[in-house]
């Protein structure tokens, strides 16, 4: 093991608030600097390639830890959809190859910790959280699960009856309808826009899980945060004691495969609801873009910042039309989507369409004033402290970046580069990652009690669902 | 934003288990609690950990307080009191005072002359009479109300508090409406506490409700999104509405009839009528100075006026005669919600409910996951909680409610079965000793993770505070939760799961088609 260099110091400086001439008591308040340096991390590299990303804090006496990977969905076979989630349930249902399931569990429970996994489009992780005085055995229990797991064949049966129910019952909620119908359009046949379906889980069978384990779950491609009541010496003693002896596995991970284009159109799910659910949108940026900051503080004046986003102002503080929307750039490691989303009364959902589309097109034709990106600006730097309230956001963070490939200084760009973002900026981004004129539109309701028919936006494609 | 948090937040502190499998650990919180002149009560707890303070205001007012025809208006008033003060949020506040007051009046005669109407037409429509319509008059008015609305814009600053707040880094600024509670939160960099002061006083001491008739029409939105379109939700308003019988916790969420004509004078009259420092707490957690910290909140909070503090009616819900059934026809796939009436939290029994819930639900070894969701395989879930009930409980008598979902093919008839089997076991065998040890094992670590998050902490303290009287009630809890014993826990199952005390609503799934 050796120790790698402290890593990052961000030094936040949050502007204070420049007096204004004004009767109004709060602008007079004048704020001492927040001078706050983001803490360092230890960084730790076990012989079989495990990075730890280690924030020692012992104010309370408690461990998380989060062991997580590259995997999730990306890696499925399309005909095994779902695979890499029921993985993650099993991998902790399921028991390991020295104590059973049960046992395991009744071990965890009666000491009150949690040990939960989870797994996304793009990673999968596992997830400690213990008191300090059962470290050692919350660890080990940790290590069994990851390294040799049973994949007991009861439970893995009962996770796959869950997840079919579940997907039964995705209908029931028309949040659910519209995000899954909008993603399977915006990448067709892809991980990336892919919903399992219950042939997908009936599919699955306990080989299929073991060998997706054995591909994904491996210490050359586990990056780990851990935070907490420990000493560095403690945690790298545990870690030899627990996962030093897991071995390296051979060959690259799975490729990326590629990405298809976007099936643009109007799609509509009939349900007999007093309300409509809908979602605008198109590929959007990935998390490396070198545009992402820009495009940040664009979107928090369209509609991410919340109440102080056009579109909320419009929909929701003007109208009354709705109590949610807005929009949102969601970056993955090799694409992303735009998305503005609402929810309206059938009787407005054109009315709310309409004021959405031309916000969007009132971004790309005029610029925004300086006084917006001022807003913007200073609510995403003065917020960027709670970015590390808690000891475990800490080193959450930074392992965060190793998983998804991106420097160690890029929180602190980030800071300099939200700083100087320009109202030529946000023009110039707007145009290129904005086109409201080529889109996908997925609505949920009950279209005979719209304003306006949503075939006044072209052909719509009738989406069934059961 | 209105929250139903059935989820009981367990506390309790760990030398509880001196001589078990725990080494003594002296997890104390140490709070710091101070009284303003004004008899607002202020909770402070010094945390270092990062450069900020989390604040938790709670108003011992909520749903429950809420009078016949007027329900929905603590929801409402506390969406109204995101919309400024006469300093944030205008440029001129006499002339918008002047101005709402001229809107208010034009919107009584508008609903005046839409009532008009409506006579209109049945007397030309159904007693064939030839009468002329009052369309002209409606649309006149209709006419006046833009136009006075247009005049107010032109001295509303829109969202002005939103934009102070987040531009000076506020996190997580929101509000929750309760059934005896109402809570404003917000979270921001230590060196804003001045603000914080500032901005919360005046949001108390003299707020305005602006934009009030678009705001209530976002009301009314927010049940056709949380309420109306979601099968769960519709059957847990008809679980209540079964279930109590005159307490106000019978309404789960506010009717449009009733909030859509709410006016905004009513809402003044309610906030006036229970927004008294005697029943307000501050909590803050963070990176504060407790001395600076009381003075300033003297100089800001004290001066929040004290107001006529009416006295708070106990509605007793009569005693169950007999089990109650109610079906709910959804499209949806099936669901079950069982309720069982229960005591509130000054009763001795409502300790030992807290350790029932923790056997029954909440992880893998708990009673109805083993044997429901794994052993039987017949539930997709099945969940306990208190309804209504913060961290402290409820002001009044609630109700334990079993929330399942069956797994096809099994039905809410076998996951009903199953469920009082389980039940049944609770009253008829004492719980070993291992198991008791591992709820109360799970409740210590609990606490001490519930210290973790400054908000849940905040909230947490002035929950117990304004429910109890005192927020160290903690510390009583955790003494009595060690005493439970498995012949408590045999005695209040059999008094409260009897068939006579309890409520079922059943989800049964309608497809639109058929």
């Amino acid at each position: 093991m050796r120790r790698i260099s402290a890593l990052i110091s961000v030094l936040v400086l949050v502007a204070a608030l420049s007096a204004v001439v004004c009767a109004q008591d709060y602008k007079s308040l004048k704020f001492d600097e927040l001078e706050f340096k983001v803490p360092d991390v230890e960084l730790l590299k076990l012989s079989n390639g495990i990075v730890v990303h280690f924030y020692e804090d012992h104010s309370l006496p408690l461990v998380a830890i989060d062991a997580s990977f590259k995997a999730g969905e990306i890696f499925e076979p399309a005909e095994l959809a779902g695979l890499s989630e029921i993985c993650a349930v099993v991998l902790r249902s399921g028991g390991s190859k020295s104590i059973p399931a049960n046992d395991l569990d009744q071990m965890l429970d009666f000491v009150g910790a949690q040990l939960n996994t989870y797994s996304t489009t793009e990673q999968a992780s596992v997830q400690l959280r213990v008191l300090k005085k059962d470290i050692d055995l919350g660890m080990k229990l940790m290590s069994q699960v990851i390294v040799e797991p049973a994949f007991e064949q009861e439970k893995l049966d009962i996770a796959l009856e869950n997840k079919i129910e579940e997907i039964r019952r995705e209908n029931d909620n028309p949040n659910v309808i519209t995000r899954r119908e909008f993603y399977r359009k915006l990448f067709p046949n892809h991980p990336y826009g892919r919903s399992a379906t219950v042939a997908n889980i009936q599919a699955i069978g306990r080989s299929d899980v073991v060998d997706f384990h054995a591909g994904i779950y491996r210490p050359d491609n586990c990056i780990m945060a851990v935070s907490g009541d420990l000493t560095k010496t403690e945690l790298a003693e545990l870690l030899n004691k627990y996962f030093t002896s897991w071995k390296a596995a051979d060959g690259p991970l799975p490729a990326f495969p590629d990405l298809p284009d976007p099936a643009y159109g109007i799609y509509h799910v009939h349900k007999d609801i007093n309300q409509t659910f809908f979602r605008i949108g198109h590929p959007g940026i990935s998390k490396s873009n070198p545009d992402r900051y820009a495009v940040e503080v664009m979107n928090f004046i369209l509609g991410g910042g919340g109440f102080l986003s056009r579109m909320m102002h419009k929909v929701r503080v003007e109208g009354g039309l709705a109590y949610n929307v807005g929009t949102n750039f969601y970056k993955m490691n090799h694409s992303g989507s735009f998305y503005a989303y609402c929810q309206t009364g059938p009787g407005t959902t054109a009315k709310a369409i309409d004021l959405m589309m031309q916000e969007t097109r009132r971004m790309i034709e005029e610029d925004v004033t300086p006084e917006e990106v001022a807003v913007a600006r200073n609510t995403i730097l003065n917020t960027n402290v709670f970015q590390y309230a808690t000891p475990h956001q800490i080193a959450a963070q930074q392992a965060q970046l190793e998983l998804d490939g991106l420097p160690p200084d890029v929180l602190t760009k980030r800071i300099e580069a939200i700083r100087s973002v320009t109202v030529a900026d946000i023009r110039r981004v707007a145009e290129k990652y904005l086109h409201p004129d080529k889109v996908i539109i997925v609505s949920v309701g009950n279209e005979e009690t719209f304003d306006k028919p949503l075939s006044t936006y072209g052909h719509v494609t009738m989406i069934e669902v059961e | 934003m209105k929250q139903w948090n059935p989820l009981f937040v367990a506390v309790c502190l760990s030398f509880l288990l001196a001589g078990s499998v725990y080494a003594q650990q002296d997890m104390q919180l140490d709070v710091e609690k101070h009284v303003l002149s004004n008899g607002m009560t202020l909770l402070m707890v010094e945390r270092h950990t990062a450069p900020v303070f989390y604040a938790h205001i709670t108003v011992q007012v909520g749903s429950a307080n809420e009078v016949g025809g007027k329900i929905g208006a603590a929801h409402l008033l506390e969406h109204m009191m995101f919309k400024g003060t006469r300093n944030i949020g205008t440029s001129d506040w006499q002339e918008e005072s002047r101005l709402m007051d001229i809107e208010d009046r034009l919107y009584r005669r508008l609903y005046k002359a839409e009532g008009e109407a409506e006579k209109l037409k049945f007397i030309r429509d159904v007693m064939g009479e030839d009468v002329d319509d009052n369309s002209d008059e409606i649309a006149a008015l209709k006419d006046s109300i833009a136009k006075v609305q247009e005049a107010i814009a032109q001295v509303v600053v829109p969202n002005e508090l939103e934009e102070v707040y987040s531009t000076n880094g506020a996190y997580g600024f929101n509000a929750m409406t309760g059934y005896d509670a109402t809570s404003y939160m917000v979270a921001l960099p230590k060196n804003r506490l001045e603000l914080y002061m500032m901005i919360e006083s005046e949001r108390l001491k003299h707020p305005v409700f602006r934009e009030f008739y678009t705001e209530r029409d976002v009301v009314i939105d927010e049940r056709r999104l949380k309420v109306d379109t979601h099968g769960g939700a519709k059957l847990f308003e008809q679980l209540i509405a079964t279930t109590f019988v005159a307490h106000p916790y019978q309404i789960f969420w506010e009717w449009k009839s009733e909030v859509g004509n709410l006016t905004r004078d009513e809402i003044a009259g309610f906030f006036v009528g229970n927004y008294n420092p005697e029943r307000i707490v501050l909590a803050i957690v963070g990176d504060i100075d407790v001395a600076e910290t009381i003075e300033m909140a003297e100089k800001y909070f004290g001066a929040v006026p004290e107001r006529e503090l009416p006295k708070r009616i106990e509605t007793v819900e009569p005693e169950q005669i007999g089990e109650k059934r109610v079906i709910v026809e959804f499209d949806s796939e099936p669901m079950i919600s069982i309720a069982y009436h229960k005591t509130d939290y000054s009763n001795p029994d409502d300790v030992v409910f807290r350790v029932i819930e923790r056997l029954l639900s909440g992880g893998r070894t708990s009673r109805l996951y083993r044997n429901l969701v794994e052993g039987k395989r017949i539930a997709l879930y099945a969940d306990v909680g208190q309804f209504p009930g913060g961290s402290a409980g409820s002001l009044d008598p609630n109700v334990l409610v079993i929330d399942a979902a069956p797994k096809s093919p099994a039905t809410c008839d076998d996951v009903e079965k199953a469920i009082y089997t389980e039940l049944d076991q609770l009253k008829s065998n004492p719980v070993d000793q291992d198991e008791l040890q591992k709820v109360k094992n799970n409740m210590v670590s609990e606490f001490v993770w519930g210290m973790y998050d400054g908000f849940g902490l905040a909230s947490r303290l002035a929950d117990f505070e304004l429910t109890v009287g005192d927020w160290r009630y903690l510390n009583y809890l955790r003494d009595k939760l060690l005493d439970v014993t498995p012949e408590d826990i045999m005695r209040v199952a059999s008094k409260y799961f009897t068939e006579k005390n309890r409520t079922v609503a059943v989800l049964v799934p309608v497809n639109e088609e058929s």
